[in-house]
């Protein structure tokens, strides 16, 4: 008989990724983006079973992609003060270090840690435009089946972001704010989107691979007044 | 607050726990189970304990616990079998009918093979009516939901097939991550590897076009053995991950149980284990 239960106490864990765009165009809104990420911690600490599950992590980029929060549980974390950084926006840089957190982040956990499948949770008010390093290389890493630490991708976009770049970033779900409202609310509405699809996820994690229920239970209510949801085209 | 009464525990507590979670019960859907069920007694010359508890996840959200459990005793009397049912949460509508259905039919079609020809070929017995149960979950599905697709129904399984007679093979089979565990000495042992990768993601469910590829059947001796257990994965991960939680299971399994005790003992807390757990245990003779 196979015997290879824990000897320790391991605890299951849900892996959330924020992926933050911190470029000069969100300047404005940085006020906002900080309030709103406060928040989140705020919100899912009264949730007992995101509580319990969910650790945050917090990834920014510009030029340079930066972890300013790393795995942490919700309960003990401090959210902190993101900056504007950089002249540029780069995709690429922001998908190649959020791979490498992961799966340290993972690792750390333990060997053998029961864990949830990562979910990132990305957005942006712009595109690319690094074009000397191109972020499909770097994407096709971090979502590659042969990662055994891929993270499902929900993919956020306003102002000046381009429908096309989240349909082929997301893995499960893009949305593109309707226009016609401020981006600092299209921003607030944005994280809220996440929060409620963190909530909603910590309650129903599990799925059926073999395409009856792709991307393990990840759901994300949102209101369809205030994003158009895009189809996803990712591989 | 209105006060709220309910049984004090014995079961332990896991890890640091929060408080605060609600009591939500999915009254909109008509396909909600009970969120307690529990059975114990004697099945022919075994004594049975089972129950199910919805879990504090669905609580909070006000969904519908998913597990099932069934169990028989064959037709010709010769061996007993249980089952344990796993519905998908990522339909939190619909996949406890799943759960149901299957743990039902394939106890009916697993209790209506002769003894003899199960030992004369196991593993084509086990075939035939784990193919059954399945085609016989479709079609109630068509009638009852017409028009929903097998991922509405989709649930992880485990079963086994006991004999009465002494030394003769246990089999034991499933579908996805639920679980078996056979007690020793008060310990428990595994019967199938434990699965790597994400919790979440379930290799295999049930119904499906192949359901003999998702089959895993292992054959089993039982000897020093005090008894058998059949696990949902919520209790089969606490049971992988935590040596408290095997410790206080396998101290509470060396003795036979009534219903009420069996439900005490999946009453425990532990950081992070919100899932239904449903545990089907089998003393034998």
């Amino acid at each position: 008989m196979p015997k290879q239960f824990s000897e320790v106490e391991q605890f299951a864990t849900f892996p959330v990724f924020l992926l933050v765009d911190v470029s000069p165009s969100m300047s404005r809104e940085l006020p906002t983006l900080n309030t709103a990420l406060r928040e989140i911690r705020t919100v899912l600490k009264e949730e007992p079973d995101v509580c319990e599950k969910a650790r945050l992590a917090v990834i920014t980029f510009a030029q340079r992609a930066t972890r300013v929060l790393p795995l942490s549980d919700i309960q003990y974390m401090e959210m902190p003060e993101v900056k504007i950084e950089g002249q540029q926006t780069n995709f690429a840089e922001a998908f190649r270090i959020v791979r490498l957190e992961i799966e340290s982040a993972i690792r750390e956990l333990g060997p053998k840690a029961p864990f949830h499948t990562p979910v990132l949770y990305f957005w942006t008010d712009g595109e690319h435009n690094v074009p000397q390093d191109p972020w499909a290389g770097p994407l096709r890493e971090l979502t590659s089946a042969s990662n055994k630490y891929r993270p499902e991708i929900v993919a956020f976009g306003f102002r000046d972001a381009d429908p096309d770049d989240l349909q082929r970033i997301a893995t499960t779900h893009a949305f593109l704010a309707r226009s016609g409202r401020p981006p600092a609310e299209q921003l607030k509405e944005i994280i809220a989107a996440v929060i409620g699809s963190i909530k909603f996820t910590s309650g129903s994690l599990r799925a059926a691979d073999a395409g009856q229920a792709p991307a393990g239970g990840l759901g994300v209510p949102i209101d369809s007044t205030k994003f158009i949801a895009l189809p996803v085209r990712s591989n | 607050m209105r006060e709220l009464r309910e049984l004090s525990t014995l079961a332990p507590t896991v890890g640091e726990v929060t408080d605060g979670f609600s009591l939500l019960l999915d009254a909109e859907n008509a396909w909600r189970l009970p969120a307690v069920c529990a059975d114990a007694g004697a099945v022919g010359p075994f004594w049975l304990a089972a129950a199910s508890l919805s879990g504090l996840g669905h609580l909070q959200h006000g969904r519908t616990g998913q597990d099932s459990y069934s169990f028989a005793l064959a037709a010709d009397g010769a061996a007993m079998i249980v089952a344990v049912a796993d519905g998908l949460g990522s339909r939190p509508a619909t996949a406890q009918a799943g759960a149901v259905l299957l743990t039902r039919l394939l106890c009916l079609r697993l209790a209506g093979l002769s003894t003899p020809e199960v030992l004369a070929a196991p593993e084509d017995a086990m075939v035939t009516a784990l193919r059954a149960a399945n085609d016989d979950v479709r079609w109630y599905r068509d009638e009852i939901m017409p028009g929903a697709p097998d991922g509405d129904l989709a649930t992880t399984l485990a079963f086994a097939w006991i004999p009465v007679g002494p030394g003769q093979e246990v089999i034991v089979g499933r579908v996805g991550d639920c679980a078996a565990v056979t007690l020793a000495n008060r310990e428990l042992s595994p019967v199938f590897p434990h699965g790597d990768g994400p919790l979440n993601i379930v290799q295999a469910a049930l119904p499906c076009d192949e359901p003999d590829k998702a089959l895993e059947l292992v054959s089993l001796r039982l000897g020093g053995e005090d008894a058998l257990s059949l696990m949902t994965d919520g209790l089969a991960e606490d049971v992988q991950n935590s040596p408290a939680i095997r410790e206080w299971l396998a101290a509470s399994w060396s003795v036979r149980c009534g219903p009420h005790q069996m439900t005490d003992i999946l009453r425990y807390r532990r950081k992070g284990s919100h899932d239904d757990r449903t545990a089907v245990v089998v003393w034998l003779p």
